[in-house]
């Protein structure tokens, strides 16, 4: 329940179409907010400096496209919605009735990224219907919410459930909005189990339980549902509900009470579902062309909860890039061992020599549009999640296929051919900002596992949008990513739009949650950032 | 009237499993008075394919692929349009991409590039504007939109997705429909019996009566919300009525039964995203055998569900937009009875040159392959075995754009579109080869039902008058 649904079903981004090269300016914006490529210059805000940058890499304005609107909860948040008035075995099996939602680009409880297509609607009927059939004790429900099983305590029973459903008290319109289903029921005749049946149905099908309304400024209970949804990927608790309710989420105090509270109880919901679009895991159900299927749904597991584990045990995040254990099942542990397995975790080991999320095997099957490796879906990954380099445009009318043959040695290696075109002159504008990320990759294949191939070449130094990167294969270039400022910026900021859910907030946050997170944790861990963004009067508005 | 469907031989024969009745709702057809003639409900679909009719093969007329529709033309159910002018697509028409080429076909609204190429149209497609047009209430129909297809590229979302709503949205019901066996699981196969007499059946419904004002609250002239909220709670609330007739609907109506039987398609990757051209080592590959009998099977179903009225707009799918499936096997081609598909048409399309007769013969047997395809899709609408209301075909009572993103290489400067259908409102049996602007075309189609824009405006002088009656 804590995981994001794994489905073999669409996602986005797919850049091939960079491959079809043109001739654009290569521009990507101002380097750095404070200085050239390697100055080390964070630029802007003030503070302590982040963890310190590696030579070579530098800084460039993250773009911040103004996108918002109400978000609905996603799959993983109306299960854990529902198990909180119904119970855990009422969900348990739900998900299998909920269709998959593509992340469109964000993340997936980001409203402006969230359609609303009728198999989804029609699913929550479903859904709402399973549940409801799959509660196994009705007394010691209607004694949670009810306090009795007359039907003259229907309405004390609306009122509490509601207020519950809803995460905020409810006025007696909210109430009497129900008299339809009760008029209909006492019209068939039918028990009070069977009402109660019906209420929850259309509760759990209504807005005020989908979706998470914010006025222009929070009110206090929308407040606790955006930290609990944000924090624990749930609705609020007991202790965060009555820290509303009291108004104490106003001081910072209070607030840091609250949120101290709710990162040491459980982020692992949070890391699952952050972790599962972060990496774009989706990803690899559809671009696997060679594995077993339920192999790779058991891969996409493994690197969900190898993500959750760095973040459960506060580590930085820089260890995103440089972990050196893998939380494995049996897939995953036969896979990476290469024989037999039953290990719970992993070390890198000479078949499988990997360092950090990168080198896991879903996460090569995610971001590899093909068998080899493409040099620019790996490259596009990089430099755009994972360092926030701007996109390029799409490739410019004129050039759809440049013929490279002339500057390619015989049988050419995928990096072979992205040097060469990063050497056209007609390519180099825009392939030059990306492509090269994915060259310390060259002995990881898109099919999750290591080449030896001698002719595979990982070395730098390399050019980038972030400037020249020297560094002596992926062991040397993923620390060096890792301890960067840029990257740290970056995840900063996908932690600001995962929290807020949506894209639209000023330029200096980033800096300004950055420097908080380090005031907290001179390390930068994923807690420390979520404390920081919270903070911010921006995560108490619309 | 029959209301039993059946399919065709080939899907027959590749099918098994289960067949189900499915009710056919009367009261979803428009209800005639006082004896009256019933007429047919205003119903639009596309035929879409990603790869365009390059003008070698325009320029060979009915010798070339477009003899396939010369039967349907000469019948005076289609009308075919050779030179169609989408240069308002982008602002480099001779070279212009699908990601700006598949938003503005049958939408004219050009489009934003998001991160990925993903797109964000600036306004509806026409089916979906011309569904609000006629039902401001929302379609009384199951579904609301149908779009699906035989693709295997997904990466970006007009590859996949190809009707959108006023936001630039994806306006299906369903966001990725592209295998036959899911087709008839969503649309046939999981379909309610219809409310009869059981009580607390009919108590169900009333979760509808509590949440249809639950979400006017939202919506309604005193909503608090910002227009963005607004927006994306009414179409929760258009999926809420949808419901209501999907789930709850049909009391008391007696169901009368098409049969349509679960298929068993080629064993296919349908859910793939099958990498590119510039990967041809490990692009999904499939012989146009299977990939034919896949889309036709889909087509099938397609048609049985415009047929007993469950939805009334929606689009079929030859490929992705961009095309990209890579082709290796033998299939028909009539100027060369031995030819084998061996590539991704799209790379072919890149590399165009109509000095070069390899590259133009895989581009003209591609394109064969594809028009035989569409051109049977329309025979297929066109059964008189399962008529509408007014005793027309369903290809008579529909209106069917039939287009490309793209006309040769990646030029949108002369393009192929063709139209059926209509209900009577446009002029069929024409074969013409006049300069048409796009823009010009779509607004004609528009207006003949009670639209009065159609597109953004970009480069439109007047309505081509010329296509109607």
């Amino acid at each position: 329940m804590s995981s994001p649904r794994l489905r073999p079903l669409p996602f986005l981004v797919g850049l091939a179409l960079v491959l079809t090269v043109g001739a654009c300016t290569g521009d990507i914006g101002r380097m750095g907010m404070g200085g050239p490529p390697g100055t080390g210059n964070t630029g802007g805000g003030g503070g302590p400096i982040p963890p310190p940058e590696s030579k070579g890499i530098g800084t460039v304005d993250i773009q911040n496209t103004q996108d918002k609107a109400i978000s609905r909860l996603t799959n993983a948040q109306f299960i854990q919605s529902a198990a909180a008035l119904v119970g855990d075995v009422a969900v348990t099996g739900v998900d299998q009735v909920l269709p998959y939602q593509d992340r469109h680009g964000a993340f997936r409880n980001t409203g402006f990224a969230q359609d609303q297509p009728f198999d989804l609607i029609k699913a929550y009927d479903a859904a709402a219907s399973y549940i409801v059939d799959h509660v196994t004790d009705w007394p010691a429900f209607h004694m949670r919410w009810g306090q009795c099983t007359q039907l003259s305590c229907i309405k004390t029973f609306l009122k509490n459930f509601t207020e519950a459903a809803f995460r905020h008290p409810t006025a007696d319109a909210d109430v009497n909005a129900f008299q339809p289903i009760l008029d209909a029921a006492a019209t068939a005749m039918m028990t009070y189990d069977d009402t109660v049946k019906l209420l929850v149905r259309a509760t759990l099908q209504a807005p005020d339980f989908l979706y998470l309304f914010g006025d222009e400024t929070l009110t206090d209970y929308q407040l606790a549902s955006r930290i609990s949804y944000f924090v624990s990927d749930g609705p609020p608790d007991a202790d965060l509900y009555a820290a509303a309710k009291a108004q104490d989420l106003r001081n910072a105090a209070g607030l840091d009470k609250q949120i101290d509270r709710l990162l040491a109880k459980n982020v692992t919901r949070f890391a699952s579902a952050f972790g599962f679009d972060y990496l774009d895991l989706q990803r690899a159900t559809t671009r696997n062309l060679m594995a077993d299927p339920a192999t790779v749904i058991q891969l996409m597991n493994s690197a969900v909860a190898s993500f959750a584990s760095l973040v459960e045990q506060n580590r930085p995040v820089s260890a995103i890039l440089t972990l050196d254990t893998f939380v494995t099942n049996d897939a995953a542990a036969t896979w990476i061992s290469g024989a037999p397995s039953k290990a719970t975790t992993v070390k890198a080991n000479p078949s499988y020599p990997f360092l950090g999320l990168l080198t896991h095997p879903a996460a090569l099957m995610a971001m590899s549009n093909s068998v080899f490796g493409s040099t620019v879906s790996r490259g596009s990954f990089i430099a755009n999640q994972m360092m926030c380099v701007p996109p390029t445009p799409p490739p410019p009318p004129g050039i759809q296929q440049t013929d490279l043959s002339a500057l390619l040695p015989p049988n050419p290696t995928q990096r072979d051919i992205g040097e060469a075109r990063m050497a056209d002159n007609r390519c180099k504008g825009c392939h030059a900002q990306f492509e090269s990320f994915s060259f310390a990759f060259n002995k990881w294949g898109g099919d999750g596992t290591f080449k030896t191939d001698p002719t595979l070449k990982d070395n730098g130094p390399i050019t980038t949008g972030l400037g020249d990167i020297p560094f002596n294969g992926y062991a040397d270039f993923l620390p060096k990513l890792a301890g960067s400022t840029q990257f740290h910026r970056c995840i900063t900021d996908q932690v600001i739009r995962y929290g807020l859910q949506h894209t639209e907030y000023p330029p200096e946050l980033v800096q300004t949650v950055l420097a908080e997170a380090t005031k907290l944790n001179p390390d930068v861990t994923f807690p420390s950032l979520m404390k920081a963004l919270i903070r911010q009067k921006i995560f108490t508005t619309r | 009237m029959k209301y039993r469907h059946v399919l065709s031989r080939r899907a027959c024969l590749k099918a098994g499993g289960i067949a189900i009745g499915l009710p056919f709702l009367d009261c979803m057809l428009e209800k005639s008075v006082f004896g009256a003639p019933a007429d047919a409900p205003v119903s639009v679909v596309s035929l879409m394919h990603g790869l365009g009719t390059p003008d070698v093969v325009l320029n060979r007329g009915y010798a070339g692929s477009l003899r396939y529709y010369q039967p349907l033309v000469d019948a005076k159910k289609v009308s075919i349009y050779t030179n169609i002018d989408m240069s308002a697509a982008a602002d480099q028409p001779a070279v212009a991409q699908h990601h700006y080429g598949q938003p503005y076909l049958f939408s004219g609204f050009r489009t934003n590039i998001a991160a990925g190429f993903n797109v964000v149209p600036q306004g509806p497609s026409m089916q979906w504007a011309i569904m609000k047009q006629a039902y401001p209430q929302g379609s009384p129909t199951l579904f609301k939109v149908m779009d699906c297809g035989i693709y295997f590229r997904r990466g970006i979302n007009y590859q996949y997705q190809r009707i959108y709503d006023a936001q630039g949205k994806n306006a299906a019901d369903f966001e990725d429909l592209a295998s036959p066996v899911d087709f008839f699981d969503n649309v046939f196969g999981k379909m309610p019996a219809p409310i009869m007499q059981d009580p607390k059946a009919r108590a169900s419904r009333s979760i509808i009566d509590y949440l249809v004002p639950a979400y006017q609250k939202y919506t309604g002239a005193g909503s608090p919300l910002p227009a963005r909220d607004i927006a994306v709670l009414k179409n929760h609330l258009d999926r809420v009525r949808q419901l209501e007739q999907a789930v709850y609907g049909g009391v008391g109506q007696p169901p009368k039964t098409i049969n349509v039987t679960r298929p068993m398609p080629p064993n296919l990757k349908y859910k793939i995203d099958g990498s590119s051209c510039g990967d041809p080592a490990n692009v999904y590959r499939v012989s146009p055998k299977d990939f034919e009998t896949a889309y036709q099977i889909m087509a099938d179903l397609f048609v049985a569900g415009l047929q007993s009225d469950y939805y009334r707009f929606g689009n079929l799918s030859f490929d992705s937009g961009g095309g990209h499936t890579y082709f290796t096997g033998p299939g028909a081609y009539p100027d060369d009875a031995n030819y084998v598909f061996n590539g991704n048409v799209h790379a072919t399309y890149h590399m165009w040159n109509a000095n070069n007769a390899g590259i133009v013969k895989i581009g003209t047997a591609h394109n064969f392959f594809c028009h035989r395809n569409l051109a049977q899709v329309l025979t297929k609408m066109d059964a008189k075995d399962f008529l509408g209301p007014n005793g027309k075909t369903v290809l008579d009572n529909t209106l069917v754009l039939v287009g490309s993103e793209v006309g040769t290489n990646h030029d949108v400067t002369r393009m192929f579109h063709g139209i059926a259908g209509g209900n009577g409102r446009f002029k069929m049996g024409l074969n013409s080869n006049d300069r048409i602007k796009a823009i010009e075309l779509y607004s004609s189609l528009g207006k003949a039902y009670g639209m009065a824009k159609v597109g953004d405006g970009r480069d439109y002088k007047a309505d081509d008058s010329s296509i109607l009656t």
